[in-house]
């Protein structure tokens, strides 16, 4: 068929064909229709599971395509127009805009921009959805692995796994003077379709499964906003009002190892989905140019946080206890959530001394910035009776609440006079403190200059230099949020330890750019940037958590236009990124044995390239262009005992505390793309593209084909289930795989005349 | 603060002043060599008129007819705008009579005019000052001397919002190169699909949010297409709440889910703690592989940005 339809498609341009007339115009005409069409198609077939990641964002190419449709009524002398455009119409990754508008006064526009979220081409389950988000097993589960395999065989489903989003937005915008602009924006994001999501049983350490979640759910987001400006002042008010809804509250998933009910197990677990929630912003902001090239803006904002979803029941066992259930049924019927955020942004930046001092340090840059976030938590429940995956006992669970205020200043100098250099200093203070009674660190103070320096001074290039020197250090910290108990030798261990978030750390970032054109038609633009973070050892003798960050990046774009009928561009870049932890196996009776100690350490390396050219063959006949891309990803997960081989405790003790590498992966992404347009006449234009797309992918993570699992099929892996009995971990089976997609599109164009040709050509 | 630190900033501060004295050693020019687009009817006579820059710029009039600000011009509103052509580019009809040969007062937006930044910006800021404009002066790309027309061109553009790239990646990603590279890893937005472009997160022009965000910070940025991740639940997860960056990188990554790193080690950079369940260095041939295989961490903890069940404490429900 795909065929069929290329032959149609060139059919046609041939008969269209005829030599190119007329002049073009200078005016457009009021009215005009444009429309790109024609026939693609897949020149190798891919597998369900290969269009997983190939479909990630975008729809499968089917064999006819409208690729894009325009129409334009701009009535003469007139300054109104209408709009209305699309793109790959009729597909699930669609868009459709349109715009109405009176240059200058006012403006509505349109947009219903389609998107998928495909998570996997197919997957395999031996569930059946017995009503919406209810995924029930056989009564009778299949009795050991080889069944369960065996089920699985014949249970693979190849309908793709995936979200659909349908944003639709709708602007309007009213400029009734100069100095007034009042705006209406008006989203709406419908979520259709599954995802995967896992469920354990008996936490910790218990086994797991893999089932499909429903998603039923919409977004609303309102804004309004008010803008007033003069030459002296601007002034901006908004409102914003978000609203989510769910139509899926739980998803009940059954047990692959408990077929009924029993007191410490539930044969079917209730997980819960995302509740709906209500958010209301107010804004108020402003600037003043007052004397002195001095100018004063802030904005303020206060938002608050609904959310009052009412409670599931806390277990889904008719085993439970009646004690307990009725210890359960004493919970609050629902959150009655309350947050929010107070948010001022303030902000002075003068040049006093253009006017002063009779011109000595023009062009002596001042500023200062003040920014306060705060994020309160309301909300009043402070203890719920839970139960741990829906085993017996209930516990009395102490609700923590979040609420943290960041706050930070910036004071800044920076001279930019007229050529050849601008020179910045700045030093910056970030504070930001947590919730004592459910922080480990209760406050932080991050401070440090950055001193940034331009070149500008020959014509024909630039140069950027920044670099930062930050101190982060942590004033308090706290154990109340730390396990006790049976750990009490621990909160030594731990006020030494470093969490990424909050630590005693050091950092320096430094940025460097060049730009070079030497001449009109070469621009080459260098980039390296450099970065480290160190975590602080204070004199503990053994420091755990976060202990190092370093990554680095070199970067080379070249841009050459020989002459104005091609342009050819090329970029390079090398990035690295290598972070290290530290960290002891612990069990209640072996909380501080040294060879438990071990050392995480992640290594990740990421290489890019292109290189493209674009160019007009014949003019006003014939255009083309090519573009070559290469990502390449490579990342170690590594680990090692520092202290040698793990001794002491049980033999299970020892083979957790044992540290190892785990396998590479690997991850690259191939996507070419070459197109010939051809101009058979003043309007009609035919375009040829062959767009191909490698991805290559070595994941042991998902691939399951890693020492434990070789054995058995792809979507379970099971390393230590007795015989007999049912896999302890079921995977779907639903990873995103390797392909390799030539896509060839062949297509006609109608455009009038008046516009550029070939400009959306890629 | 070390003393390095402070040598660095003295250092800088004693650039400065040579630098000044060396400004002043070469004079001043004012801005424009003296001419500025103003509403001074006694300088009405320095301008030549739309007609007469199109008889010899007619090839970029013509490019210009589809471009938002050339329909302005020709259904002016204000004074500024029925200066046509030059109200951007200055009175020009010493230029006119001149046959093009005078260009003194003329303000130009090629890459190497020696028309100042501020001057050329000063244009732009001219009618573009409200709105999405209004935190420009003072914003990164002002103190960096970013020209408006280093990104837009009011002739030739080639995308809406008068950009001169075909997308706002390619824009931004002149400079931005690492996060443009991003988009092209295992796990990413949907840019290199048109379905998100950096101003759907970031105003260019100026935000008094960090890093430029269009919202208060970036967990509201986030929220606006992913409410559901709003809250707040009955379990909040502390990090969650602070920032959704201190997980994921929104650029892109070669993790999934854009994580900044591989789970468990993710995880195992906070959870090191106190219980023996996450502080396993979890190998990838051991028995519990749940750890390490497919979604790890979170084949359990599924509900990892919040749960409001009431059994949901560990983020398993």
């Amino acid at each position: 068929m795909m065929r069929k339809s290329v032959i149609a498609a060139a059919s046609v341009a041939i008969v269209i064909g005829s030599p190119a007339r007329a002049q073009e115009p200078i005016a457009p005409p009021p009215t005009y229709i444009s429309a790109e069409f024609g026939a693609q198609g897949l020149l190798k077939d891919l597998t369900r599971q290969q269009e997983g990641m190939y479909t990630q964002y975008r729809a499968r190419p089917r064999d006819w395509t409208l690729r894009s449709l325009s129409a334009r009524y701009a009535p003469a002398n007139s300054a109104r127009s209408f709009e209305l455009n699309g793109t790959s119409l009729g597909y699930n990754d669609m868009n459709l805009a349109a715009r109405a508008t009176h240059a200058g006064l006012w403006d509505v526009q349109f947009r219903w921009d389609r998107s998928p979220h495909t998570y996997s081409g197919q997957w395999s389950t031996l569930f059946t959805e017995s009503g919406t988000g209810v995924w029930a097993l056989p009564a009778t589960r299949p009795a050991n692995l080889s069944a369960w395999n065996s089920a699985a065989q014949n249970a693979v489903f190849t309908k793709p796994l995936r979200t659909q989003w349908d944003p639709i937005k709708l602007v309007a915008r009213f400029t009734p003077t100069e100095a007034l602009d009042s705006k209406l924006e008006y989203t709406f994001i419908n979520k259709a379709g599954r995802k995967p999501v896992s469920v354990a049983w008996a936490s910790p350490g218990g086994n797991s499964i893999e089932a499909l979640a429903p998603i039923d759910n919409t977004q609303q987001d309102l804004r309004l906003s008010q803008a007033f400006g003069g030459e002296k002042y601007q002034l901006q008010a908004s409102y914003n009002l978000s609203k989510f809804n769910n139509s899926i509250s739980s998803v009940y998933v059954d047990n692959q190892t408990q077929a009924t009910d029993i007191a410490t197990m539930t044969s079917r677990a209730r997980v819960s989905d995302m509740p709906g929630n209500l958010m209301q912003a107010f804004n108020l902001g402003g600037a003043w140019k007052l004397p002195y090239k001095t100018r004063v803006s802030g904005a303020y904002t206060w938002s608050v946080w609904n959310q009052n979803a009412t409670f599931l029941p806390a277990v889904n066992n008719s085993a439970i206890t009646a004690a307990n259930l009725a210890l359960s049924n004493t919970n609050p019927a629902s959150l009655g959530g309350k947050a929010g955020t107070n948010v001022l942004n303030l902000e002075v930046s003068s040049r006093p001394f253009d006017t002063f001092l009779n011109g000595l340090l023009k062009g002596m840059g001042l500023g200062a910035k003040f920014r306060r976030y705060e994020f309160r938590d309301n909300t009043r429940v402070d203890s719920v009776y839970a139960f741990v995956s829906d085993a017996g006992n209930a516990l009395v669970e102490e609700v923590g609440r979040h609420p943290f205020r960041r706050e930070e200043r910036e004071l800044s100098a920076r001279w930019a006079g007229r050529y050849p250099v601008a020179i910045g200093v700045q030093y910056e203070y970030e504070m930001l403190q947590n919730n004592p009674e459910h922080a480990n660190v209760f406050k932080t103070l991050e401070t440090g200059p950055v001193v940034t320096f331009d070149f500008t001074g020959i014509d024909w290039m630039k140069f950027h230099a920044r670099y930062t020197t930050l101190e982060r250090r942590a004033e308090t910290f706290s154990v109340d949020g730390v396990y006790k108990g049976t750990w009490a030798s621990l909160p030594i261990e731990y006020d030494s330890y470093r969490n990424p978030l909050y630590a005693d750390r050091d950092r320096t970032r430094v940025l460097t750019m060049l730009t070079v054109f030497p001449v009109d038609a070469v621009s080459l633009t260098g980039t390296f940037q450099r970065g480290k973070d160190t975590y602080l050892q204070d004199g503990a003798a053994v420091q755990f958590g976060y202990q190092k960050y370093n990554n680095s990046m070199f970067g080379l774009d070249a841009d050459y236009t020989p002459i104005t009928r091609l342009s050819l561009n090329a970029g390079y870049a090398l990035e690295k990124f290598d972070d290290q932890m530290r960290s002891r196996y612990r069990t209640p009776t072996n909380v501080t044995n040294n060879t438990f100690i071990w050392i995480g350490q992640n290594v990740d390396e990421v290489t890019t390239y292109y290189a493209g050219a674009n160019g007009i063959i014949l003019p006003n006949r014939i255009e083309g262009g090519i573009r070559y891309e290469h990502s390449f990803a490579s990342f170690l997960v590594k680990g090692s005992n520092p202290n040698g081989v793990p001794t002491g405790g049980s033999a299970s003790d020892i083979a957790n505390a044992t540290a190892a590498d785990y396998p590479e992966v690997t991850q690259k992404l191939e996507p070419v793309n070459l197109w010939v347009s051809y101009k058979l006449n003043a309007e009609w234009s035919t375009t040829v593209r062959f767009q191909t797309e490698r991805y290559n992918q070595n994941d042991w993570r998902t691939a399951f084909t890693g020492p434990t699992s070789a054995a058995y099929r792809p979507q379970i892996a099971n390393a230590t289930t007795a015989a007999g009995t049912a896999p302890q971990y079921v995977f779907l089976g639903n990873q995103y795989t390797s392909y390799y997609a030539p896509l060839l599109t062949i297509t006609m164009t109608y455009r009038p005349s008046l516009l550029r040709f070939g400009r959306s050509a890629l | 603060m070390s003393v390095t630190r402070w040598l660095m900033i003295a250092s800088a501060v004693g650039l400065i002043a040579p630098t000044t004295v060396w400004s002043q050693t070469q004079g001043g020019t004012t801005r424009n060599g003296g001419a500025t687009v103003g509403k001074d009817s006694t300088r009405a006579a320095m301008y030549a008129g739309r007609d007469a820059c199109v008889d010899c710029h007619a090839a970029q009039y013509k490019v210009s007819n589809d471009v938002m600000s050339t329909v302005i011009l020709s259904h002016p509103r204000t004074e500024d705008e029925k200066l046509g052509c030059e109200s951007c580019h200055g009175p020009a009809k010493e230029h006119a009579e001149s046959g093009g040969d005078v260009k003194t007062g003329l303000i130009t937006f090629d890459r190497k005019t020696k028309v100042s930044v501020e001057v050329r910006n000063e244009t732009c800021v001219n009618c573009h000052q409200k709105s999405a404009q209004m935190s420009w002066e003072g914003s990164a790309h002002e103190e960096r001397g970013v020209a408006c027309t280093d990104c837009h061109s009011a002739h030739a553009a080639v995308k809406q919002g008068n950009l001169k790239n075909a997308s706002t990646v390619e824009t931004c990603g002149s400079c931005h190169q690492q996060q443009k590279n991003a988009q092209m890893r295992f796990a990413h937005m949907p840019i290199g699909e048109r379905k998100m472009e950096c101003s759907s997160c970031h105003n260019p022009h100026g935000s008094t949010n960090p890093k430029m965000l269009l919202a208060s910070s970036s967990n509201e940025t986030c929220f606006s297409c992913h409410a559901e991740k709003r809250g707040p639940f009955l379990w909040n997860h502390a990090p969650v709440t602070e920032s959704c960056a201190n997980c994921h990188d929104s650029h892109g990554s070669s993790q999934p889910k854009m994580l900044k790193q591989s789970m468990p080690r993710l995880c195992n950079s906070c959870h090191a703690g106190a219980t023996r369940h996450p502080t396993a260095p979890r190998q990838a041939n051991q028995a519990n592989v749940q750890h390490v295989y497919n979604r790890s961490c979170t084949n359990c903890h599924s509900l990892i940005h919040g749960s409001n069940h009431p059994s949901g404490f560990a983020f398993t429900r």
